[in-house]
């Protein structure tokens, strides 16, 4: 009996071990990869704390002689970057806000009200999808001198503003709101508007954080249309044209602006870290990583 | 728009003042979507089709245009540079889009759910989605150069210098694609980790009494309910990546020779450094036909492979 | 620190400028150029004193485009726009700008805009394409008494398109070679000088190349492999009847000894083409890597501050046709948008004048385009052997003409050019595609 126990439980026990090895180095396994994959990032935020003349040491080393913080000083005087930063934020932050406006009010009359024609509009709301933004930047341009917006705020904020994404990763979240909260609303004498605000805007918080990011970090990295469209750099510049400007007659000051690109990812990450559970929460329930 | 086929038709209850009800939100689904319809049509559909009508012009940043018809789509594909630029585009492609599935969807499944530190590890792959792609492109130059990470590496580990990766026609479209891997892989992963943490834990453990392996697990029990995210990705993916434009211009400007010239940096050129417009819209217009045509066949095959519950 | 401490240099040395200018038009005399010799400098009235050049009051508000790396740099150019609004205390100038080389795939769009801006920089060999949006100045010339004397003519005339002037030169010079001066006393190799041939080249480049060291350092980028065809060679871009003639046998024969010199192990491997390689080639020297490269006087001061080695400058060495340059420049135009082209033509001349010249020469932002304010620049540069090198090179050179669509053309000829110093395509190759794809 008891022989039989040990028997039984002993390869059990072999397996939970084996099972417990595999984890460990799978973990292992696991940190290296993740290792090899920041190790671009590692190497950046190292040599922007580098003293200029030990950029291209032999071997390569992560940290040089001295931790040079200065670096990020010099880099904001090199460049106006308090500029750059200031209109990033306030195209990325403007930005954001129109899409939010836009898709969300647009999903609500999708998913929530009836009128004629709804699903033919909601089609060709998606067939806008299909248009690569980057077909448009020629007509786009053209449209800009026509309407004197060349070099300006709302040339960044507005032409890529209204994209059917937001408004069907919304609308697919909006449709998951039981029928019964808003149909009792209705009964309770509440029209659309208050429906909107006071009841599916509240409850919608991941999908708007899943949106608010994704849009936030397109609009804070955007290059090619900034790139076309803005003249005077050190007055409507953003962060990743500025990057640019190291590399000019005076020669690529590659620790100024590793400096610079590792502050330039600041802002994307502390938002991601910020809105992380309403992000999964989020992804889980617009569909976007549904199955 | 994987899930647009399978969502839902809006649930609407019957309510009790049916016509008063159609008639208030005809009214109100104005209003909600007055700003997007307005914008779409001002910033989207105007554009898509002033592209097509500079496209049938010589309209040259200055002096006069004239209508030209087909000209300007005659001269590109009559022009190797541009057969060069489309086959090198596809190529960045071909390449790109499946070590970007592979990445991603290979890391969501091993960051799975009995992962220690699971969210530091999805932050950490999800960073350089996250930076700029300039200043991700500024470090990636820098780790190719020679004198930088992979030579220094190269010179100390095996004593002889690494190839230089952006200077050899071999060598830089591959450069670029690792670099844009690297780059863009964290919204994928994001993506399939969050299917799969939708994948029924019953179902996994089921298969592994029946004695599944974890490759299998995933590759019977997994992989076939995430085929809807995979789709998704895909599309997504093949969509984004036939517009690459950043990696060229700042690691190469499309050198050596043409290797790593891409369709947008050719209209960025034709456009703004060449100042002919009108051929820089053909050149759009033929990408637009090129992403409809892939986006068809994707959409055509999905049912073969797409599994919706 | 040392960029806010450049500024205040900036700002002091114009004050010095504005000093020395007073006496500028008598001053000028002992600038030897060649171009000079021919129209002698005291004869021409400087129009640049704000008597002359402003017969009545203007007004306006102007902004000024011009390639811009950095805070530093834009100070640099507020000062010379500040002489402009103190010579006019009507007229207001807003500088703006983007890095050179965005700078040349946004002015063309710019200027078709309706708020273009007023003042524009341009480069002699870049012109052509831009020359159509641009207000011609003859009549502007002749109306606020501007003479063209005053300038070297071989930049002035490079500024002239079909025959008309649409902007006025503030700088010009030769394409020489710098080098690292401590790197030939170590390795105790004879300066170059004035007169020095390709043989001696080569022996110095071979002699300093060692231990991660190199001799030299080139860039896939037309002002490179130009200045090596045309002294290799002689031959130039352009044929007699103005043709495209890149794969003529004189300039293939130029081309692929440039190609199998780079590639002799004598300079260091080049590995991005055009504007990203000129920075690479310009760090390499700079940080002592490489000890010669080629460039323009308008980097004397700005390399001078940049190294931590003594630095000198020489012509080209001389090849089998003799010691040859190009000559190139820059200046200001007026855009046809331009809602006030006799005030933003005012304050070009006023840019363009002995004050702002002057204070721009003596922070080395350029080798004057005005033979008169030569004297300051070199006062300031105050480089050993920078004016024995300098006349020499000038009284060997040529203006570099290029043809309309010259940016296309560089931009595929960069690229290609990698090629060759790569290894991977022949010379005659690389300039055959060029020859065949130069208009797309």
């Amino acid at each position: 009996m008891t022989e039989a126990v040990i028997l039984a439980r002993r390869p059990a026990a072999g397996r939970r071990r084996r099972a417990e090895l595999r984890s460990i180095v799978s973990h292992l396994l696991l940190v290296a990869v993740a290792l090899m994959f920041t190790a671009p990032l590692l190497y950046a935020l190292g040599t922007s704390l580098k003293p200029v003349d030990e950029v291209f040491t032999r071997p390569p080393t992560l940290i040089g002689s001295e931790l040079r913080f200065e670096n990020y000083i010099e880099a904001f005087q090199f460049a106006p970057f308090g500029r750059y930063f200031f209109n990033s934020f306030l195209v990325a932050i403007t930005g954001t806000a129109v899409v939010i406006a836009v898709s969300s009010l647009s999903a609500f009359a999708f998913a929530r009200l009836r009128f004629p024609g709804s699903e033919l509009l909601f089609v060709l709301f998606l067939g806008t999808l299909m248009v690569p933004q980057e077909v448009l930047i020629v007509p786009m341009y053209w449209l800009m001198q026509v309407l004197g917006w060349v070099d300006s705020y709302q040339a960044l904020i507005l032409p890529f503003a209204f994209t059917a994404f937001g408004t069907f990763l919304l609308r697919q979240f909006f449709l998951t709101v039981p029928a019964e909260l808003v149909d009792s609303a209705r009964v309770d004498g509440a029209g659309p508007f208050n429906i909107f605000f006071r009841i599916l805007l509240p409850l919608s918080r991941p999908a708007l954080a899943v949106l608010a990011m994704f849009t936030f970090i397109a609009y804070w990295g955007s290059f090619l249309w900034p790139l076309i469209v803005i003249d005077n750099i050190s007055v409507k510049g953003t962060v990743p044209l500025g990057l640019t400007s190291f590399m000019s007659q005076q020669g690529t000051q590659w620790h100024l602006m590793m400096a610079a690109a590792v502050l330039a990812m600041v802002p994307s990450v502390l938002l991601v870290v910020l809105l992380q559970k309403n992000l999964v929460r989020g992804l889980l329930t617009t569909g976007f990583g549904g199955r | 728009m994987a899930i647009d086929t399978t969502a839902p038709p809006p649930k609407l209850s019957p309510a009790p003042r049916v016509s008063k009800r159609l008639r208030d939100d005809r009214r109100h689904a104005l209003i909600f979507l007055g700003p997007s319809l307005i914008g779409l049509a001002v910033f989207t559909l105007f554009p898509t089709v002033m592209a097509l009508v500079m496209s049938l012009f010589d309209w040259p940043v200055f002096g006069n245009r004239t209508f030209i018809g087909l000209d300007n789509y005659a001269r590109l594909l009559g022009s190797p540079v541009f057969r060069q630029v489309v086959l090198n585009t596809c190529l960045f492609v071909v390449l790109y889009v499946p070590l970007n599935l592979i990445v991603s969807l290979g890391l969501a499944a091993w960051v799975s759910p009995k992962i220690k530190g699971r969210s530091a590890f999805r932050i950490l792959f999800f960073i350089p989605v996250m930076a700029p792609i300039v200043a991700n492109a500024v470090v990636w130059r820098f780790i190719y150069q020679p004198g930088g990470l992979l030579d220094s590496l190269s010179q100390s580990v095996l004593g002889s210098p690494a190839p230089s990766f952006l200077a050899s026609s071999a060598t830089a479209m591959l450069a670029i694609v690792a670099m844009s891997v690297w780059q863009g892989f964290g919204y994928n992963f994001l993506v399939f980790s969050t299917a799969i943490d939708q994948v029924p834990q019953e179902q996994l453990e089921a298969a592994a009494i029946d004695g599944a392996s974890g490759l299998e697990r995933f590759r019977h029990v997994t992989l076939p309910m995430i085929t809807p995210s995979i789709f998704f990705a895909t599309t997504l993916t093949l969509i984004t990546s036939f517009q690459v434009f950043a990696q060229p211009f700042l690691l190469t400007k499309g050198g050596p020779g043409n290797a790593t010239a891409t369709l947008v940096l050719f209209v960025y050129n034709e456009g703004w450094r060449f100042l002919h417009m009108g051929l820089a819209a053909a050149a759009g217009w033929v990408l637009f036909v090129i992403i409809m045509a892939i986006t068809a066949i994707q959409f055509r095959g999905q049912k073969r492979w797409v599994h919706y519950d | 620190m040392r960029l806010l401490d450049l500024r205040n240099g900036v700002v002091a040395i114009i004050a010095a400028g504005l000093l020395v200018s007073g006496c500028g038009a008598s001053g000028g005399t002992s600038a030897a150029s060649p171009a000079e010799a021919s129209v002698p400098p005291a004869s021409a009235p400087t129009a640049a004193t704000p008597e002359a050049s402003a017969p009545e009051a203007v007004s306006a508000d102007l902004t000024f485009q011009f390639w811009i790396g950095g805070d530093a740099d834009k100070a640099a150019w507020e000062t010379v726009t500040a002489v402009a609004m103190a010579d006019h205390p009507g007229l207001k100038i807003t500088v703006q700008g983007t890095p050179w080389p965005d700078y040349w795939s946004k002015i063309g769009n710019q200027l078709s805009n309706a708020g273009a801006p007023c003042i524009v920089g341009m480069q002699s060999l870049r012109l052509a394409a831009y020359a159509d949006q641009l207000v011609p100045m003859d009549e502007l010339m002749t109306k606020y008494g501007v003479n063209a004397a005053d300038f070297d003519k071989s930049i002035f005339d490079s500024m002239k398109h079909d025959g008309k002037l649409v902007a006025l030169p503030y700088d010009f010079g030769p394409l020489i070679v710098y080098y690292n001066r401590d790197a030939f006393k170590k390795a105790s190799i004879a300066e170059p000088k004035p007169g020095w041939t390709l043989d001696d080249f080569t022996k110095a480049a071979t002699k300093l190349t060692s231990g991660g060291k190199f001799g030299f350092t080139t860039a896939s980028i037309d002002q490179e492999y130009l200045s090596w065809v045309l002294d290799l060679s002689g031959a130039e871009v352009l044929d007699a009847a103005g043709k495209l003639a890149v794969s003529s046998p004189a300039f293939v024969d130029g081309y692929k000894k440039y190609v199998d010199l780079m590639r002799s192990g004598i300079a260091s491997p080049v590995t991005v083409a055009g504007y990203d390689g000129y920075v690479n080639m310009l760090g390499e020297w700079q940080s002592g890597t490489a000890a010669m490269y080629v460039d323009g006087p308008w980097m004397v001061i700005s390399n001078r501050d940049a190294v931590k080695f003594d630095m000198g400058m020489a012509p080209m060495p001389a090849g089998a046709g003799g010691s040859k340059h190009y000559t190139a420049g820059s200046g200001f135009g007026i855009s046809k948008q331009c809602p006030t082209p006799d005030a933003a033509f005012q304050a070009i001349v006023s840019m363009t004048g002995d004050k702002a010249l002057t204070g721009l020469a003596s922070v080395g932002r350029a080798y004057p385009a005005r033979p008169a304010d030569a004297e300051a620049w070199y006062g300031a540069a105050k480089i050993e052997g920078a004016r024995e090198t300098l006349d020499y090179a000038t009284s060997h050179s040529v203006p570099w003409l290029t043809p309309p669509n010259w940016v296309q053309m560089a931009d595929l000829f960069d690229r290609t050019g990698l090629q060759a110093l790569t290894g991977e395509l022949k010379p005659e190759e690389v300039l055959q595609t060029v020859q065949d794809q130069g208009g797309l």
